[in-house]
């Protein structure tokens, strides 16, 4: 599975050294390593740690929960847009555009900052963030002259 | 019957709060917000900077490194860096009381009452995403805000669990743990927007029960050599000092003093008939007027190793 993200997006598996990872129905959840665990398997568990990734029927999905931790380690498949045609990305779930990358999952980046997980099929760019993420507040909370 | 003024609804307190004119006035003033930033998801500089480019006014608050007190924002939740984690709104006194925890990265820790998890995702964030935190919430629907928060915080050394909090399975022990019981909710009464206050409701006798009970499991939960944090939202010293006084008397508990460097006023000695242990004392009792937050009382206890 860390494979998946070691050659997509560039991040190494030794990220992950100080973490298990736990399947459980289509989510793998990504938890900090502590041997003490097993002594806490008996209580009515709810959630490990982070959603990382899930399993979709033909091949894996990064989380937005998950690239906004990890993506700082990423070198390829970024998007960086600005603030206006990210404001476009959550208001019409896609744009159109070469990004100059291979199609598929790729980490979308705004002013520095990881945003989260957008898939790129050619032609266009598709959000993957969960809709909740961001309100019509969001952009009106940004002072004036600040979007882009 | 009209809504009574501040100085009617805690005239009971009259004797206990310093200066109570001066408490009762701030009251009038709409609670300050506190940002948070995460460091698990931003770093503080370039938090601060973006920011202060988009034209907010942030201080920071003595003693507290991560904590700003936000000058021009009224709804935090809409700013972008919010939805994204890297920051969160969270009371000042509320982060004292995890403050007061001091959990290490090496600790496995018990929040015990989590949700909504601004104090847990604190805990993870000192423990730099390391060790282990158990996050215990009893009713269904709240484990949603505390899952959600977690997840939007980047919080992955959490595990969240369903229980009864007095009833948490004895199988296990934790060296440190945070017991942030539900209360009357006194010190979240300040003037809304409008200027409006919501009055909170009177705790019948069931609250201070629910409230030794959680404690005295949480204490049977401790290490020995463990810390364990007590706190309310509250000025009642039924739902205080009472409830700390109670553990000492059924357990080999001691009140150990808080090393942080803010405004507060030392745990009661007395209250109506009861005398409580000189070392309550060391217990801190947080009023808007000392220190401009929501009230909170705070107890750091040991369990002798």
């Amino acid at each position: 599975m860390l494979g998946f993200l070691r050659d997509r997006f560039g991040i190494l598996q030794s990220v992950f050294a100080n973490y298990h990872l736990f399947k459980r129905g289509s989510t793998v959840w990504l938890l900090s390593k502590d041997e003490r665990l097993v002594n806490l398997a008996s209580l009515q568990v709810k959630s490990v740690g982070l959603p990382l990734l899930r399993w979709k029927k033909t091949h894996l999905k990064p989380t937005t929960a998950g690239l906004q931790l990890f993506g700082v380690y990423a070198d390829k498949n970024i998007v960086s847009l600005r603030r206006g045609q990210l404001q476009d990305l959550v208001e019409k779930k896609e744009i159109k555009g070469e990004f100059g990358i291979s199609p598929g999952y790729v980490i979308i980046v705004s002013k520095k900052i990881i945003i989260g997980c957008g898939l790129y099929v050619p032609g266009r760019l598709v959000s993957q963030f969960p809709r909740h993420l961001f309100t019509e507040q969001t952009w009106k909370y940004l002072p004036e002259g600040k979007r882009d | 019957m009209a809504n009574p003024t501040p100085e009617e609804y805690f005239s009971e307190y009259a004797e206990i709060v310093p200066d109570f004119q001066t408490f009762c006035r701030k009251l009038s003033d709409p609670l300050p917000v506190h940002l948070r930033i995460n460091t698990l998801k931003a770093t503080v500089t370039a938090t601060l900077l973006r920011l202060e480019r988009y034209g907010y006014l942030l201080v920071q608050e003595k003693s507290v490194p991560m904590v700003f007190r936000a000058e021009n924002i009224t709804q935090p939740g809409h700013i972008l860096e919010f939805s994204l984690g890297h920051l969160h709104s969270q009371a000042l006194s509320s982060v004292l009381a995890v403050l007061a925890l001091g959990p290490k990265p090496v600790d496995v820790v018990l929040d015990l009452c989590a949700a909504p998890g601004s104090k847990t995702s604190l805990i993870a964030q000192l423990m730099k995403n390391r060790g282990t935190i158990v996050a215990n919430e009893k009713k269904p629907h709240r484990l949603i805000p505390l899952r959600t928060n977690l997840k939007r915080l980047g919080v992955a050394n959490t595990i969240t669990v369903r229980s009864d909090g007095q009833h948490f399975p004895k199988r296990f022990t934790f060296d440190r743990i945070l017991v942030d019981v539900p209360c009357s909710s006194e010190g979240t009464l300040r003037a809304g927007l409008n200027g409006g206050f919501r009055w909170p409701s009177r705790p019948g006798k069931k609250l201070p029960r629910l409230q030794r009970d959680l404690l005295l499991r949480a204490f049977d939960l401790l290490k020995p050599g463990g810390t364990l944090v007590y706190s309310t939202c509250t000025y009642n010293p039924e739902e205080n000092e009472s409830v700390v006084q109670f553990l000492l008397e059924n357990r080999q508990a001691t009140v150990r003093p808080i090393t942080l460097d803010l405004p507060h006023t030392p745990g009661l000695d007395r209250w109506k008939e009861t005398t409580y242990d000189p070392s309550v004392k060391q217990c801190w009792r947080l009023y808007p007027h000392q220190l401009d937050t929501v009230g909170f009382f705070l107890a750091r206890v040991g369990k002798r190793g």
